[in-house]
């Protein structure tokens, strides 16, 4: 084999070296962009999903679904399921309170204080954020009014979204340290009430019974399919309760 | 538990997004002339309903600003536009409303009052009902 063969074959090998390693990174991109349309896919559908279950809750006042065969709903708790719902709040309330391992929000915003965590530094910081995203919502909205350019536009809506991030961003931060108060597992307990209240199983044209007899029954129930559903849709629906449960 | 639930926030969002729908933005103009019922009940709103109304209320009222030519078409592109061109109306409606003084107001609604009066006189009058 003369030396001119050999660097001939040794090219060829190497572009093959680069062929094969550009097609190895090409299906990586491909797959990495399969993952991402996935993704979108199923956040679409997730989404669509969820938009309707809010179209029926705000029409019927209530959302029906099917799991493994069987018909199910959830409704808005009616005026006697508020009353009771109320009722075991402060039935809840007053346990807590009698549990001394057990902080109301002030009591626990003191502790953190103790600890070097200012809750009341983080409102102080939202409050400021809140002001200035206002401002820039004001002067955004003028220059939408005056027609000014969409890049200038798009200025001011980048600045509003970093200033809305940093406010979230915030806000979870105060909501994960209060998360154990006294009032935050109150109205927890509310939720898990409420949803019983209002889950029913379909047992024949229009009638319809409790999916668990007692709340002790579903509060034993393990995680299934059933119960994910019931408390998905059944969140849209006890929203506003939970909403006005929040104070005590 | 905790992991399934559809946070508030997100409640509130999928309902504005729901408002602003051509569906949603038609049926509430039709049940505003009284046509439709948009819910099956016709009384004691509950407080989903009426903040949906609220967003069709203000996506309304954003078309309207359109149809008048008081803005232009891009303010719906986002939520952050419709907002930001919400706050500066209303801020402006507010200082507007700020700026007259209290004797002001009592004149303008006097002229207001005298205007209606007269207009309704003329009304009664015009129409002859001596023959």
């Amino acid at each position: 084999m003369t030396k001119e063969t050999e660097k001939k074959i040794d090219t060829a090998v190497e572009e093959a070296k680069v062929v094969t390693e550009k097609k190895e990174v090409d299906a990586e991109i491909q797959k990495k962009v399969d993952e991402v349309t996935t993704q979108k896919v199923r956040a679409m559908f997730k989404d669509n999903e969820t938009m309707a279950l809010t179209e029926a809750a705000i029409q019927n006042n209530e959302i029906v679904f099917e799991v493994e065969g069987k018909t199910y709903r959830v409704r808005k708790a009616n005026y006697q399921e508020k009353q009771d719902a109320n009722k075991y709040r402060m039935k809840i309330y007053i346990d807590l309170l009698r549990d001394k391992d057990c902080l109301l929000e002030k009591d626990l915003r003191k502790l953190y204080k103790d600890r070097g965590i200012n809750i009341e530094d983080i409102d102080k910081q939202i409050m400021e954020l809140s002001n200035q995203q206002q401002k820039l919502l004001f002067d955004l909205g003028k220059a939408i009014k005056d027609n000014k350019s969409k890049v200038e536009l798009d200025k001011y809506k980048e600045e509003v979204v970093i200033l809305m991030q940093s406010i979230n961003g915030l806000s979870i931060e105060k909501q994960q340290l209060l998360e154990f108060s006294l009032e935050n597992r109150v109205m927890m307990e509310v939720y898990s009430y409420l949803i019983w209240c209002v889950s029913e199983i379909n047992i024949g044209g229009n009638k319809w019974q409790r999916i668990w007899a007692t709340q002790t029954e579903f509060l034993s129930t393990t995680p299934d399919k059933l119960l994910t559903e019931v408390t998905k849709n059944a969140t849209v629906l006890i929203t506003e309760d939970l909403a006005s449960n929040q104070s005590v | 538990m905790q992991g399934n639930q559809i946070s508030i926030q997100q409640v509130y969002g999928i309902l504005r997004k729901l408002a602003k729908t051509n569906k949603w933005q038609t049926l509430y103009a039709q049940s505003k002339e009284g046509c439709v019922n948009l819910f099956i009940n016709i009384a004691a709103y509950t407080d989903l309903q009426v903040a949906f109304l609220q967003y069709c209320s203000f996506y309304n009222s954003l078309h309207t600003d359109i149809y008048m030519d008081e803005v232009s078409d891009i303010v719906l592109e986002n939520e952050i536009y419709e907002d930001a061109y919400q706050t500066y109306k209303n801020k402006v409606k507010k200082n507007k409303h700020k700026m007259t003084t209290p004797q002001e107001q009592d004149r303008r609604k006097a002229k207001k009052k005298k205007e209606t009066t007269v207009s309704n006189t003329h009304v009664v009058f015009s129409q002859n009902p001596i023959k």
